[in-house]
């Protein structure tokens, strides 16, 4: 057990095993959802006028007169087969997932590159500034990005702010793209293509949703990032690194905030799971065709099987921001032995 | 250094260190009520987040008591011109159909606030005791080590979950209306609570004060209930006061997303779900969305800067900031013998100095 | 005594404001460190000379400090006065600083090379002058500060005059030539194994190796004065010992000028040329070191050295001091030591002692006291 990147491999390998017995227990729940909201799924399959003898059939086909556990594991061989269900539309879900997924992931990630470009020096400002107005006008800010209901702080920003930017609120594209959509990441797809406009004008489309789940997700981490700073301070490297002739600005962000941010960075999977919930109601607000609008979707048109693959989908991406944040964190503490 | 220095300051948050927690209870609960107060009046922010605590549980109480508080009954048609801009008479403005949004912004507050109550306070106190039953009860191959490891294995499960979209199919998956809401965002909140409390527990179990009490013949039961639940009890308010309005958030998403209220028909009058409706008239109708959001935007923002203040003062991390650590030596002044001589390891400063009146610790 | 004295501090005083009250943390504090002198600092716990020692490069942070008077002047610039983003100026090649704490006195995150790499090369970009680009603006700008008096010795190595431009020629800042100068400053402190220790991380060594880096990073800038801050205080007494040896080593060979500061009489006593004695945020005896400890002049001093044990001249038991010693916030009227005192008489509790004045007494050249009876204090 060590330092080297043999050990760092080895440790993602087992925490990627861990994964296993979680997307059991993810299933498990999902399937426990289902039946709790469809009693009698073949009755609802069939319609209401349908014979008698045509439910015993479906429930003889389906399995659904075995023992729950029996089809707990029938349901399971389905869903590791592949095989996630139909949305009303009669398309499979796991096709919806995998096209909606890049442009999700697209959205979070730049959300969360705002996140450390804003909500890391804001939170070094406040800790410098502890108890003065700007202390106090940082946390206000987080605080009220805290507070503020994605949905509403994103049709504020739909409504009133983006007029006023001029920047559009509505989808990838102003209009439909004349290249294939290889990737589905706005930005990275006219890129392949060699379409510049359509770069510049992804990225317009990108910004004002990201910056909402940014502002509204970057308390946690400008506040973590405050804190650590405000117990880093006083300690004696930070005065050695004053005492080498070092510039104020060079002790802050070289020597105080990278210590300070081996603890910042373990509220990082909470805030990328925040991005990812958030992504709910941001891409419905925004038009945005990700994942999250389809989990809007399915979730309000009581699209089933969507509504359990986006909860599965949505964990597994949770628990791989968890597994990244404590790689971070082990690349950042030099104390940190891979096991 | 490191284990000595954050311990103490949990069990005895104000007064001197050690002694204090023999005191009985009652006396320190009012010291403590006492520094917590003055804490919050060195801080503007938190103490701005307490004052406006209190005066909205105060203005909901009213309202839940006494409905007829409010100048036009909740979801009552045409009091006035319709589509009106804010006015006297209307100060949060009429909808479409004459609705008074601040009546029914005001019926709502109850409503959120028990739902934020409820959901924390149920949360607190399941995921509260399967902590405190995990955190303590872990000796190794014993049944009680088996019930914990599966209490946290469970816990574990459904903290991977984004708990808004699980309660989001939780919702739909039970149905529409506040009580599966409510239950649907509870299924997804208890494991944050035995985490915390599992935790403090274990940062407790392990003071010497227990293991004296441990050794004057104390019973288990007993020990658990008086001196690992007195100790842990701080902290875990501390994140219900926070969290009360991280629910209300989440409720008034999930009734937002879901339409699971149905807002402008029949009660309850509810932030989230009226917001949802007015959301179809927000440009034209900009007051009947704006309100109802800052109503959310203020109460979660007054639980927050209320908690997030009581965070720093019970947090021993970031309680030692609130004086900094160069005073230790100078506050410290009355050492009763000179520590001069060749002792090893003289610290500058000692660890337990506080600042009585900011119920601040300082160290070098 | 011709030379301008490295360091002096004049009537500095230091307030800590707090919600509790206002800390008289340094009170009127003067004294000056000549030139490849050892001036020690002693005095216990919480009488404010670790603050005198932040004071000094303008450490402390304020709030909650606050200087209410007095002067720093480093080698002719009045530090107070300085404008804070000039400090780093003077820093590191002009004041060098170890501190007490080896837990936390190097950072954690960055390896030893790293930490001790980037001293040297803050003194290197400085001998080398500012690029001209830069010449006049940015923290760093050495050309212009205040005009550079004969005895300046910032940037000026403690080699032999002239050594550094023949080495900077003869090396020019290379990574190679960077390991060589991190190496022989690690040389410089004993470490006997350095090619291996400048790749570990600071939680990989132990306390006194720690102190050795800290001690070779502050070296290597060629600080003018050094400030210890209680470099041996939380260290095992047989390292302690080790550390000790080599700071003391180091002074004979480095001769740059050294607060010392410590709590314990007896390092103060085999480090130090001359001594202060520091009680209730004042300096309240200064001298030579054989002077002070062999006559003290302050009833203070002369109470310590009777309750210090290895100091101890009297034959009986250690004697302890009575009372306590008084809360910065409420410092007793008059002489700070007056309700302790044993010679203390009605004007001690009204009038707050002489100023830190020279004896004329035979055999105490250079000897200062701050007590109005201090010809009659004897040991």
């Amino acid at each position: 057990m060590g330092r080297s990147i043999t050990d760092l491999l080895w440790f993602i390998g087992k925490r990627l095993l861990l994964l296993i017995p979680l997307v059991l227990g993810v299933t498990a729940i999902a399937f426990i959802l289902i039946r709790i909201a469809y009693p009698e799924p073949c009755v609802i399959w069939l319609g209401g006028h349908a014979k008698q003898s045509a439910v015993n059939q479906c429930i003889a086909t389906f399995g659904l007169n075995k023992p729950l556990v029996v089809q707990y594991f029938l349901y399971l061989q389905q869903f590791l087969s592949g095989n996630w269900g139909i949305s009303p539309d009669s398309i499979p879900v796991l096709t919806s997932i995998a096209q909606y997924f890049p442009a999700t992931l697209e959205l979070v990630v730049a959300s969360l590159a705002l996140i450390v470009l804003i909500g890391i020096p804001l939170g070094v400002i406040a800790a410098q500034s502890s108890g003065r107005w700007p202390d106090h006008l940082v946390r206000i800010f987080y605080l009220g990005g805290w507070a503020t209901p994605t949905y509403l702080g994103a049709i504020v920003v739909a409504v009133f702010v983006a007029p006023f930017l001029g920047l559009p609120t509505s989808g990838q594209y102003s209009r439909p793209p004349p290249f294939p959509l290889v990737t589905h990441i706005s930005v990275l797809d006219p890129l392949l293509a060699g379409n510049l406009p359509y770069v510049g004008d992804a990225l317009m489309h990108l910004f004002l949703p990201a910056a909402t789940l940014a502002l509204l997700n970057m308390g946690i981490i400008t506040r973590m990032t405050r804190t650590s700073m405000l117990e880093v301070l006083p300690l004696d490297y930070v005065k050695a690194a004053r005492m080498k002739g070092l510039a104020e600005f060079v002790v802050m962000y070289k020597h105080a905030l990278r210590t300070a941010l081996i603890s910042t960075t373990t509220v990082l999977g909470i805030t990328i799971a925040g991005l990812l919930s958030g992504t709910v109601v941001v891409e419905e607000i925004f038009s945005w065709e990700g994942l999250g609008q389809f989990a809007y979707d399915s979730i309000t048109s009581s699209n089933i099987p969507g509504t359990v693959a986006c909860v599965v989908i949505f964990t597994i991406g949770a628990v791989v921001a968890n597994l990244l944040a404590d790689v971070l964190y082990g690349v950042l503490d030099p104390k940190v032995e891979w096991r | 250094m490191a284990s000595t220095d954050a311990t103490p300051a949990r069990a005895s948050p104000v007064g001197p260190p050690g002694g204090a927690r023999w005191l009985p209870a009652v006396r320190r609960l009012g010291r403590g009520a006492g520094t917590v107060y003055r804490t919050l009046r060195i801080n503007p922010l938190s103490f701005t987040g307490f004052v406006l605590v209190v005066v909205l549980c105060a203005v909901g109480l009213v309202v839940w008591l006494d409905p007829s508080v409010l100048p036009y009954p909740a979801l009552a048609l045409f009091t006035g011109p319709t589509r009106q801009g804010p006015t006297w008479a209307h100060p949060f403005g009429t909808d479409e159909l004459g609705r008074d949004i601040f009546s029914n912004v005001l019926a709502a507050l109850p409503t959120d606030l028990a739902i934020g109550a409820m959901v924390a306070g149920s949360s607190l106190l399941l995921g509260g005791s399967l902590g405190v039953v995990a955190g303590y009860y872990n000796r190794p191959r014993s049944l009680s080590a088996v019930l914990s490891m599966v209490i946290l294995r469970v816990t574990d499960l459904f903290l991977a979950f984004p708990s808004l979209v699980l309660a989001l199919a939780f919702t739909i998956a039970l149905g529409r209306g506040l009580l599966q809401i409510v239950f649907a965002i509870f299924l997804t909140w208890w494991p944050y609570y035995v985490r915390l409390a599992r935790g403090e527990v274990l940062v407790v179990k392990n003071q010497p004060y227990i293991a004296a009490a441990r050794a004057a013949g104390v019973r288990e039961g007993r020990i658990v209930l008086r001196h690992v639940l007195r100790n842990i009890l701080e902290p875990l308010l501390v994140y219900f006061t926070l969290d009360i309005g991280t629910v209300i958030v989440t409720f008034s998403t999930v009734a937002f997303v879901t339409g699971a209220l149905p807002y402008p028909t029949t009660p309850p009058v509810e932030w989230g779900a009226m917001i949802a409706y007015y959301e179809n008239f927000v440009a034209v109708l900009p007051w009947t969305v704006a309100f109802p959001g800052l109503a959310i935007l203020v109460t979660v923002l007054a639980f927050s800067l209320l908690g997030d203040g009581l965070r720093d003062l019970l947090d021993p991390r970031s309680r030692r900031v609130v004086v900094q650590a160069q005073i230790a030596p100078a506050l410290r002044g009355g050492a009763p013998n000179l520590p001069v001589g060749p002792g090893p390891g003289e610290p500058e400063a000692d660890p337990m100095a506080r600042v009585e009146t900011t119920g601040g610790e300082a160290t070098t | 005594m011709t030379e301008d004295p490295v360091l002096r501090v004049e009537d500095l005083s230091v307030d800590y404001v707090a919600a509790a009250g206002t800390f008289h943390a340094l009170s009127n504090v003067t004294f000056e460190i000549p030139p490849g002198r050892v001036v020690g600092i002693v005095g216990e716990t919480g009488c404010g000379k670790s603050t005198l020692a932040h004071a000094i490069p303008g450490l402390l942070p304020t709030p909650p400090a606050r200087v209410r008077s007095g002067k720093v002047v480093f080698q002719g610039i009045d530090l107070t006065a300085l404008p804070r983003w000039k400090l780093p100026t003077v820093r590191g090649t002009g004041i060098g600083m170890v501190f007490q704490e080896p837990l936390n006195s190097l950072n954690p995150a960055y390896r030893v090379f790293d930490q001790v790499a980037e001293a040297i090369r803050v003194r290197r970009f400085r001998e080398r002058g500012v690029p001209a680009a830069r010449a006049d603006r940015g923290p760093f700008d050495y050309s212009r500060r205040a005009p550079p008096s004969a005895s300046s010795t910032i940037g000026r190595p403690f080699l032999p005059g002239g050594a550094v431009e023949e080495r900077l020629k003869a090396r020019p800042m290379t990574p190679a030539s960077l390991k060589e100068e991190v190496l022989e400053a690690l040389t410089l402190v004993r470490i006997n194994d350095p090619e291996t220790i400048l790749r570990l991380y600071p939680h990989e060594l132990s306390g006194g190796m720690r102190q050795r880096v800290m001690i070779a990073q502050a070296l290597s800038e060629r600080p003018a004065l050094l400030i210890a801050d209680e470099p041996t205080s939380a260290l095992d007494v047989t390292i302690q010992a080790q550390v000790l040896t080599l700071m003391k080593e180091l002074i004979d060979e480095v001769r740059t000028s050294i607060l010392f500061i410590s709590h314990d009489l007896g390092i103060i006593a085999e480090m130090a040329d001359d001594v202060g004695v520091m009680y209730a945020g004042r300096l309240i005896e200064f001298g030579p070191v054989a002077s002070i400890f062999g006559r003290p002049r302050h009833p203070y001093t002369r109470a310590l050295l009777r309750a210090s044990p290895d100091r101890s001249k009297s034959e009986g038991p250690l004697q302890s001091i009575p009372g306590s010693v008084p809360s910065l916030a409420r410092l007793p009227a008059g002489c700070a030591f007056h309700p302790r005192c044993t010679l203390a008489r009605p004007n001690c509790s009204v009038d707050p002692g002489p100023p830190l004045a020279p004896l004329e007494l035979p055999g105490a050249e250079g000897h200062r006291s701050a007590c109005w009876y201090a010809r009659e204090v004897d040991a």
